[in-house]
């Protein structure tokens, strides 16, 4: 049976291999593939301190994974790798633990270059123009939150701005690029800070230029097919000395709505004080229907709703949550553990699903060629 | 005194040998030997008729007593013992069960955390052990709480009249590591008393190569500092009657490492400070003996993750024990107490909860020898937890003999072990304990032989010895995340294997070689599926199992001159549940040479001795992250004097 399985992955790497062959020698111009076309890649963060981090790679053509892929430098990938962007032909793997990104070749997964100066704890990377990118970053003591300023040139960070607490996903929307700050844990008094802003910065100048204020602990965004930009909260759950939830002082999770004057103009607040806060906010290729996480589950919002689901799209919770831009379908990651492979579950917008695959261990996201 | 009987014994050069020829004889004579030498021990052992017994022997304590048990474990290969790397905690695992189910008895004593359930073995100085033996299996359950995949005994011991006796060892080795322990003791007709020092340090900061960055970078973070005082009395107010009395304080302070994936500087450190307490009265008469113990633990440990904060957790645990031993015929004994345990927990994550446990366990045990050829055991306790009913843990022991010098044995135990303080107690953060879990429960049974033979003069012999075994356990706790992590008793998980030992030697002229090997093939594979997902774990190896695992001991001993060289292969290791390749530790083979010679000035004896650890500077691990020791080197002296009592 191993030794079936031991083929069954050699045969599996070949296959991906001989068809990424195949792609460029048929294909005259790589880019002109729609992204996500040929495949993606699954970060799988691993257990924290664990040293057992991975990354998958699903080939569209073969229908296939292939997990632990080994970089030409042959190490492996770190500690907690948070996140992975692909831009301009080169993956950006951002493996927080260890204080690096790894930049590799995503046709070929050969390693390109590692950049491991100035960047204590970062959690996600954003391509500017070929010669700059953003990367935020929680600071060594988790709560001086910046976005590190990169010189893809030079693969060097050149200037630090100071955003808040948290500092977790971006958005980029023409010139300006939107900020979340989730709130974090000082991990050197040991307590939880919060914070209740989205940062506005000019990518020109690279300053930050507004301040919005949201619900209790932001963390992730999308902007809709009319400009408004939604934001999900988890919000900030305190406790009493017995560990029960203070609820006076604690905020539930919540959603914003923010319009092209960078003002919130809704905010729809859940129903529930839970550990599974809403999060990992997707949006429909067509810019309409929002996908989130909250409390185990999986939900659908229109972007024209004035009031949240009480009904979930799945009601099985994912660590992770992506959109397939190639064609639509809702990738959830679901991390049972992590001491061992999680998966990714693929729906059709219907809420249909279409495939499961195993990954590595605690898969948080996907990456699109 | 423990230099003497080193001396004794490799004046013979029978070490293993006869190790085990005392315990069979301790056995025989077990209430009549009393006056003999002072091993004021529950005699519950003795009911494990026949038994997988790893018998550390005093040569081997010896040779590393600068050193903690997790130390010589790994170093002889005795067992699996997990851990991080070297000073960090270290626990061990037999048999393919978790690192929890292994009970540590001190002279009886159960010195478990009520916390955590385990035991660090790095900070049980050698030094403070006079004797100690592992007991693998099931014959263990007479020992209740946490004796499903063996149990470690350590013991002191001592000898009426003999004097004064000082002894002092120091030793210096790589990294920074500097040992010293002083005892001094002085020995009547009818009292004892014994003190006992040691300090230990290592600086840790020895180079590797770095697996994620493939750079060679110096170990930062990881040094370690204990040291503690053992006081022992004994005091034989009447013939019939001894009286002892214990206490062990030690402190110890770890600096905790980042895994070498994580490049920020590590700032955590952890302090254990503990005292025990052990109060013992024995009574003896010809066919009877009554043996009470009274014990007294408690254990603070101060987690600090960094400069501004710590986190506090202790346990104090109240333990007593009161045993009658009956020789009932010529060839039947029985033994039956009650054991009384009060634990508290005083745990940050606790919130306003102190909890308190108060334990009561009846246990019984009879020998039955029919025929000179037969013998039969039969054990059981049962234990009630604040008025509940634990499992109940019996078992059932057949021995033959098949001819002079072959035995063979089968036994039937079913085994438990509490859940912990952590599993019921915990509400810190996104994690939450569960106060209905039920105890985890194990059946296991084992076949096994032993064959043992020496010439006539004891100048050649060879002992074998060999056991299958299966070992269930159900109910086995896992803490499983849903919304938060909580435990369930949810985990099932198949063990079974075979391990093997063989010892020989031979004595020319001057010279003794003596061999010995131990071997075990492990196959521990979880048999749950709990959600769908779970289904890539069955049937798989459980992670930090290693399948095989192997030790080949060698030791000369000619013109005084005692050479030691220990190799030990420990095979592969998955680190997942799942068994992926990508992920697992790969094999690793060490070995280790030491050299002694000692020097006898009338009643002053000196030993000079000189080690070399890890030959090969291969670069191993026992979790990914965390490099162990490349080649590294220790030199030590012992100075013993001894004044005998004037006759």
């Amino acid at each position: 049976m191993k030794l079936k399985l031991n083929f069954l992955r050699k045969f599996t790497v070949l296959a991906v291999m001989a068809s990424m062959i195949f792609i460029q020698s048929c294909t005259n111009d790589p880019e002109s593939l729609k992204p996500g076309e040929s495949g993606f890649f699954i970060v799988n963060e691993g257990a924290f301190n664990g040293s057992n981090t991975s990354l998958s790679y699903y080939d569209r053509k073969t229908d296939a994974v292939t997990n632990n892929i080994i970089f030409t430098l042959g190490h492996p990938l770190g500690d907690q790798s948070q996140s992975m962007s692909v831009f301009e032909g080169k993956g950006y793997i951002v493996v927080q633990n260890s204080s690096k990104i790894e930049v590799i070749d995503v046709n070929n997964f050969t390693l390109l270059t590692t950049i491991t100066e100035g960047l204590p704890s970062p959690r996600y990377f954003l391509g500017i123009s070929s010669s700059k990118a953003y990367v935020s970053d929680w600071g060594s003591n988790g709560v001086t939150g910046t976005v590190k300023v990169i010189d893809l040139t030079t693969n060097e960070v050149t200037k630090t701005i100071s955003t808040g607490v948290g500092t977790n996903k971006m958005l980029q929307v023409g010139t300006l690029v939107y900020v979340t700050n989730a709130g974090g844990f000082d991990n050197e008094n040991f307590v939880s800070v919060k914070d209740n802003t989205v940062k506005v910065i000019d990518t020109n100048t690279d300053e930050v230029i507004a301040t919005i204020t949201t619900g209790d602990n932001p963390n992730s965004l999308q902007q809709d097919k009319d400009g408004n930009i939604w934001v999900t909260s988890s919000g900030a759950t305190e406790y009493d000395e017995d560990y029960n939830i203070d609820e006076e002082k604690s905020t539930k999770g919540s959603i914003s709505k923010i319009n092209s004057s960078n003002t919130e103009i809704l905010r729809l607040t859940v129903e529930n004080f839970t550990f599974s806060n809403a999060s990992n906010l997707c949006i429909s290729n067509d810019g309409t229907n929002l996908y989130y996480n909250y409390d185990d589950a999986v939900y659908k919002l229109s972007t024209s709703a004035t009031s949240l689901p009480t009904s979930a799209f799945k009601s099985k919770g994912y660590y992770g949550l992506s959109i397939d831009p190639f064609n639509g379908n809702i990738i959830g990651c679901e991390a049972p553990n992590f001491s061992s492979a999680g998966n990714i579950d693929v729906y059709d917008e219907a809420g249909t699903l279409l495939k499961t695959k195993a990954v590595g261990i605690a898969p948080n996201g996907c990456a699109f060629k | 005194m423990l230099i003497t009987l080193v001396f004794r014994l490799s004046g013979i050069g029978l070490c293993v040998l006869a190790s085990l020829s005392v315990y069979a004889q301790q056995s025989k004579d077990s209430v009549t030997q009393l006056h003999e030498v002072i091993v004021e021990q529950s005699r519950l052992g003795n009911y494990a008729i026949s038994k997988y017994t790893i018998r550390v022997d005093s040569m081997t304590r010896a040779l590393a007593s600068s050193g903690s048990l997790a130390d010589l474990l790994r170093k002889y290969g005795y067992g699996h013992v997990r851990g991080y790397g070297p000073g960090g905690l270290a626990t061990a695992s037999f048999r393919g069960t978790g690192s929890s189910h292994t009970s540590v008895l001190w002279n009886g004593i159960n010195i478990l955390s009520p916390l955590s359930g385990q035991l660090d073995l790095s900070l049980v100085p050698v030094g403070f052990i006079d004797d100690a033996s592992i007991q693998t299996g099931g014959t263990t359950s007479l020992y209740g709480n946490g004796s499903i995949g063996g149990t470690i005994l350590l013991y002191s011991k001592a000898h009426f009249n003999e004097g004064l006796t000082l002894k002092t060892f120091a030793s210096v080795g790589s990294f920074g590591s500097y040992y010293q322990d002083a005892a001094i003791t002085w020995s009547g007709k009818k009292f004892i008393s014994s003190t006992k020092f040691f300090t230990n340090q290592s600086d840790n900061d020895f180079t590797f190569t770095n697996t994620n960055t493939s750079q060679k970078e110096r170990r930062d973070h990881s040094a370690t500092k204990q040291y503690g005082i053992l006081q022992q009395h004994y005091w034989h107010p009447a013939e019939n009657h001894l009286l002892t009395l214990k206490l062990w304080w030690q402190e110890n302070t770890y600096e905790v490492p980042n895994p070498t994936t994580v490049p920020k500087k590590a700032e955590a450190i952890e302090q254990n400070t503990f005292w025990r307490m052990l109060g013992g009265w024995n009574y003896t008469t010809q066919n009877f003996e009554l043996n009470y113990q009274g014990a007294f633990i408690n254990h603070d440990l101060a987690y600090h993750p960094s400069k501004n904060f710590v986190s506090l957790s202790t346990f104090n645990t109240l333990i007593n024990n009161l045993e009658g031993n009956f020789i009932l015929k010529k060839n039947i004994n029985l033994s039956s107490g009650i054991n009384y345990t009060w634990e508290q927990g005083k745990v940050e994550e606790f919130g306003n909860d102190v909890p308190i446990r108060n334990r009561i366990a009846f246990f019984s045990a009879l020998k039955w020898k029919p025929f000179s050829q037969w013998e039969f055991a039969l054990a059981m306790r049962e234990e009630l937890v604040n008025g509940e009913a634990a499992p109940f843990a019996p078992s059932v022991t057949v021995k033959t003999i098949l001819m002079e010098g072959l035995q063979v044995y089968g036994t039937l135990s079913r085994n438990y072990r509490l859940a912990t303080f952590n599993d019921l107690y915990w509400k810190g953060g996104d994690a939450t304990g569960n106060p209905q879990l039920k105890s985890e429960l194990s059946n296991s049974g084992e076949v096994g032989l032993k064959f043992s033979k020496s010439n006539l003069k004891n100048t050649k012999s060879i002992l074998l010895s060999a056991a299958v075994f299966s070992n269930d356990v159900d109910d086995w706790i896992l803490w499983y995340q849903d919304i938060v992590w909580s435990p369930l008793n949810i985990k099932k998980v198949w063990s079974r294997g075979v391990e093997v030992q063989g010892a020989g030697h031979i004595a020319l002229g001057s010279m003794s070689i003596e061999l010995s090997t131990q071997y075990s093939f492990t196959l521990a594979t979880n048999k749950s599926i709990y959600t769908n997902t779970s289904i890539n774990e069955i049937n798989k190896q459980l992670p930090y199992t290693p399948f095989h695992e192997l030790s080949i001991t060698a030791r000369c001993i000619y013109k005084g001159f005692h050479l030691n060289v220990v190799n030990s292969l420990t095979g592969k290791q998955y680190t997942t549940t799942d068994n992926d390749e990508f992920h697992s530790l790969k094999a690793f083979d060490l070995t280790n040479i030491s050299l002694s010679k000692p020097l006898h000035f009338k009643t002053l004896y000196i030993t000079l001795n000189g080690e070399v650890n890890n030959v090969f500077n291969i670069e191993y691990r026992y979790r990914p992250g965390y490099p162990m020791l490349g080649i590294n080197f220790k030199t030590g002296v012992t100075i013993n004097f001894n004044k005998p009592n004037s006759l």
